[in-house]
């Protein structure tokens, strides 16, 4: 059922950001004819596990914050 | 006080249509527009914006049939979305008096993204991380077989029928049927699937006018 309804939800948001009549004028969300907006859901949503990794990496917190730099 | 701006949704033929609880209509000539309202320094791409367009997008549709807006158009006021709208307010109106009582489907077969994505902990480097990626690609491309019958079983329901290649090297058959007929159209689905298990393809909707809204 959960696979069912996380299907459900990827098919509303592709119809929803990837489909439709584009108004004349509008360019809030493309450049160069790429869709900015869906581009970047699509590249967090594909790699979640890229991200992981970076976060893995990332020094902690406390010593971003010896070091004088703003916390999270 | 906190200026708004309206996501523009969807165009409706009678307002009856787009009278959903959070739901702002906006008049637009002889049609409705659908709009969701948020803060105007809110980015479009906040999640609860997208969940909200996207949840209300399902439920529009799936009482009537409208053109669906690709999401991203937004207005301050009514006057700034008729104006938007106003080269295209013609058209739809005859799409809408043409397709109502219809709803679009879509039936997508094979790609990418009805393939299991690889983990990327299952593989010792990117490389071959990245050539698993491309050999699911390549996985995704469907028989023209499949195609063949899927259409000659949708094609006694449909209204209108089209194919079309998708991006991620699958296929999608989109088709308007009656709303009555909705039913019928995952039956056959259902009769597909029993026939071709191996084959991934998925038959969704009801949608707004997407497909047959883009055609000249």
């Amino acid at each position: 059922m959960k696979e069912e309804r996380d299907l459900s939800l990827v098919e509303a948001l592709d119809h929803l950001l990837d489909r439709g009549v584009v108004i004349a004028g509008e360019a809030v969300i493309s450049v160069g004819g790429v869709d900015l907006l869906y581009l970047g859901l699509n590249v967090v949503l594909a790699n979640v596990d890229a991200l992981t990794r970076l976060d893995a990496h990332r020094p902690p917190r406390r010593e971003i914050a010896e070091s004088g730099q703003e916390g999270e | 006080m906190t200026e708004l701006r309206h996501v523009l949704l969807g165009a409706h033929l009678r307002p009856e249509d787009a009278a959903l609880e959070g739901v702002v209509p906006l008049a637009a000539g002889p049609l409705v527009l659908s709009t969701i309202t948020t803060e105007a320094n809110r980015s479009l791409a906040s999640r609860e914006v997208v969940a909200a367009a996207a949840r209300l997008r399902q439920e529009l549709a799936a009482r009537e049939i409208f053109v669906g807006i690709r999401y991203g158009a937004t207005a301050r006021d009514s006057e700034e979305a008729a104006r938007k709208c106003a080269p295209h307010v013609q058209r739809w109106r005859s799409l809408l008096e043409q397709w109502r009582g219809h709803a679009e489907l879509t039936l997508k077969a094979g790609g990418a993204a009805l393939l299991r994505r690889p983990d990327r902990k299952e593989f010792a480097s990117g490389a071959e991380y990245l050539r698993a990626l491309q050999s699911l690609r390549r996985a995704g491309s469907v028989d023209p077989a499949f195609l063949d019958e899927a259409e000659s079983r949708l094609r006694p329901i449909a209204a209108k029928m089209t194919r079309r290649a998708r991006e991620d090297g699958g296929s999608e058959i989109a088709l308007l049927v009656r709303r009555e007929h909705l039913d019928l159209a995952r039956q056959a689905a259902e009769e597909l699937r029993r026939a071709h298990g191996a084959v991934p393809f998925l038959l969704s909707g009801p949608w707004p006018l997407e497909v047959f809204a883009d055609e000249p």
